[in-house]
């Protein structure tokens, strides 16, 4: 059974399909119209209009090896030849040198395929037979290689380039019977145009790479597209006549490329299909169940504007996508080989699918069939879109954070600034303590001294306990202590008195009785102070606070 | 009755007027078919695809048939549904050499069948058109592949015709003619 079909609408939107048994059959309605043989095994099928008269009658292109047939009214017409590349002279050289002689020694095949592969080293390239001749020697079959080579012998080299790809673009009028010129692609990489009448090439791109399907865009005379997937897993875009930009680089080979309003829709061999601008970004990528085997562009212009992706599946599925969604899904029973969408006799909306097993299915769109996509945005559901309610503490705390992360400089040193200052107070305040014996330690004379008080007693009758201690390495002698309080609260008999001598390393206990004159006021303190006979500054000094007073028992 | 009826058709003389509403695909013969019923001075060599609709008068066995010709093109069949209130009587003309767009002939049934603008018990009349091309199909494969037998709420009637000669076209519109009458 024959499997692989390529397929183009012509004349009064028959379908003509071209099929690897050499038959260019064309059907009509429901009915086979007719049926011709080929010479070559058909590549690629194309309709397009050769010139501007009345009725207008579209010809017929079929690609076959090097060569696309012509056809017009279905009768063969002219052939046209692809321009056979020029051989590399080194290549040509070396081939030369070693035909030319005549007696075979052991290296001299060694010779040439060494020479061969420097030249494929550095990027020339090379006809059939000498690739042929460095994988034979590559695999280590020397007989077979140097068979391959005596085979060559006598025989010219020539690059032929079969064409791999074919399409048309319309010369310069958007109408679907505008005048329209061939685009090849060759097997050499480059990517070709004609003239409309097919006999001459008029622009020639190289790409360097075979390429493998056309997407075509824009009028030849004012401004087009061809995007042009290779063999080798990269999409070029050429932009009127030249490479724009850097090619895209796919996820793997192209099995089926469109050219959407201003999107490029590549299918690729990983069951995927990614979505490209012509600049090469990518929008967005469908991941399809099974592999891709064709794909073609749904597109209603007449009574709405809607374009949509359709996709053959290796299981027969084929899917219909708007944008990212899937709107409609079907099924064929076997694995689809071709699939054209378009008008078809009179009817506008046609799906025709040719499956692998040899069917045609045909299928009409309905007049109110709904492509429209769901609504509501794909990917983040709508809850994403509704803000957190977060706690005002929170949103308080993650406003401070901003602001420290915003601020982070200028707060470190504004509170290392605060913390040297306060580091230069505590140390002011402590000297001036040590200094004026404001405290209960004293170190300013040779003696060390340490004072505590405490308050007995419930009133109007206490009396403060002093604990003194000389902590030095001197004794001490003639100390005044001196209790001041305000008059008014307190009394107190004895007020001050002298301590002879205080011996270092001991402890000693003194008591002052203390009197509140008025329980009813609240406290005040007390302060005692240790006085130096030498100098007018306190050596010690202790506040005592005062409790509250009980009243006197009467 | 007839003999009456007859008698005031050939003095040109119509009583009732009808609203019929004459649909179907584009390129199925609508307006030819409407050019045969007219008298033969009247009648047109060429038509051209109509573009909107037209409206004619024809009369036939006493009734004054005010045909609207709708046009067929899949732009214009959203226009079908703005006559289906007014409409006494329905046309639906089908190419039935066209076996592909039989779908869409029977799509465009099922719409007008759903439609809540037609009226109830309106009579349908299928002519199965282009009977003389040999790859029609017969008025009984249209009937079966357009599911006529599920229409049970509405009179119908399906014919052969040829709207090039004429024939058939009679056998139509005199069933047509004789349930309006009733």
């Amino acid at each position: 059974m024959v499997c692989k079909r390529k397929q183009a609408v012509w004349s009064d939107w028959r379908l003509v399909i071209a099929d690897d048994a050499k038959k260019l059959k064309v059907w009509k309605g429901t009915s086979l119209a007719s049926e011709q043989a080929l010479l070559q095994e058909p590549c690629a099928v194309a309709s397009f209009y050769s010139d501007l008269q009345l009725p207008r009658v579209p010809s017929l292109a079929v690609a076959a090896g090097a060569h696309v047939y012509i056809y017009r009214n279905l009768r063969p017409y002219y052939k046209f030849t692809v321009p056979v590349d020029a051989v590399d002279p080194q290549e040509q050289a070396a081939w030369q040198s070693w035909q030319s002689v005549t007696a075979r020694r052991e290296g001299e095949l060694q010779q040439l395929v060494e020479a061969l592969t420097q030249l494929k080293g550095s990027g020339a390239p090379l006809t059939q037979p000498s690739l042929q001749l460095i994988s034979l020697h590559a695999a280590g079959v020397a007989e077979h290689a140097a068979a391959a080579a005596e085979q060559q012998k006598g025989l010219p080299l020539a690059r032929p380039s079969p064409v791999t790809c074919m399409g048309s673009i319309r010369k310069s009028l958007e109408q679907v019977d505008a005048l329209s010129c061939l685009v090849l692609g060759t097997e050499c990489g480059s990517v070709m145009i004609l003239d409309p009448t097919g006999s001459n090439v008029t622009h020639t791109v190289r790409l360097g790479a075979a390429p493998s399907l056309l997407a075509i865009s824009g009028l030849l005379d004012v401004d087009y597209r061809i995007a042009v997937a290779t063999r080798s897993g990269r999409v070029y875009v050429i932009r009127n006549g030249e490479l724009a930009g850097a090619p895209i680089e796919l996820e793997a080979p192209a099995v089926g490329l469109l050219a959407a309003a201003k999107t490029l829709l590549a299918g690729c061999m990983n069951s995927s299909v990614a979505c490209y601008t012509h600049k090469g970004k990518r929008l967005y990528r469908l991941q399809m169940p099974a592999v891709v085997h064709a794909m073609d562009l749904l597109e209603l212009t007449r009574q709405r504007m809607v374009t949509c992706l359709l996709v053959a599946l290796a299981n027969g599925e084929i899917r219909i996508y708007n944008g990212q969604h899937l709107v409609s899904m079907h099924s064929v029973n076997a694995p689809v080989a071709a699939l054209y969408f378009g008008k078809y006799g009179r009817e506008d909306n046609t799906l025709i699918t040719i499956t692998k097993s040899g069917a045609l299915d045909i299928k009409i769109l309905p007049r109110n069939a709904s492509l429209e996509a769901p609504p509501g945005p794909a990917g983040p559901p709508p809850e994403q879109e509704i803000p957190l309610d977060i706690p005002k503490k929170t949103s308080v705390y993650i406003e401070q954070t901003e602001r420290e992360r915003a601020n982070a400089v200028e707060m470190h040193t504004a509170f290392q600034q605060q913390l040297l200052k306060l580091r230069l107070l505590t140390a002011r305040s402590y000297v001036k303590v040590l200094t004026d014996g404001q405290g209960s330690i004293s170190h300013s004379s040779a003696a060390s001294l340490q004072l505590n008080a405490c308050v007995l007693g419930l009133g109007p009758y206490f009396k403060i306990k002093l604990t003194l201690r000389n902590n030095g390495a001197e004794p001490t002698y003639d100390l005044p202590v001196v209790a001041t309080y305000k008059p008014s609260l307190y009394s107190c008999p004895v007020n001050q008195f002298v301590i002879g001598v205080l011996l270092p390393g001991r402890e000693y206990n003194f008591e002052l009785s203390i009197r509140s004159l008025n329980p009813a006021l609240p406290p005040d303190d007390v302060r005692i102070v240790v006085v130096n006979p030498a100098g007018n500054v306190p050596l010690l000094s202790a506040i005592v606070k005062m409790p509250l007073s009980e009243f006197e028992e009467e | 009755m007839g003999i009456f009826l007859k008698l005031l058709e050939a003095l040109g003389l119509g009583g009732k007027k009808v609203n019929v509403l004459v649909v179907g695909l584009d390129n199925s013969g609508k307006t030819t078919l409407i050019e045969r019923l007219k008298p033969k001075h009247a009648q047109s060599a060429e038509v051209a695809p109509t573009v909107g609709f037209s409206v004619d008068q024809v009369r036939k066995g006493g009734l004054l048939f005010t045909v609207f010709d709708m046009s067929g093109a899949g732009r214009y069949r959203n226009l079908w549904e703005m006559y289906y209130k007014g409409a006494q009587a329905v046309i639906f003309v089908i190419d039935s050499a066209d076996r592909l767009r039989l779908c869409v002939a029977k799509d465009e049934l099922d719409n007008l069948l759903a439609s809540k603008q037609l009226p109830a018990k309106v009579p349908l009349l299928f002519y199965a058109n282009k009977k003389d091309v040999p790859t029609a199909l017969s008025p009984v494969e249209v009937a079966q592949a357009l599911k006529l037998e599920d229409i049970r709420d509405k009179p119908w009637q399906i014919v052969p015709s040829n709207a090039l000669t004429g024939e058939g076209l009679e056998k139509g519109t005199d069933w047509l003619a004789d349930i309006l009458s009733r």
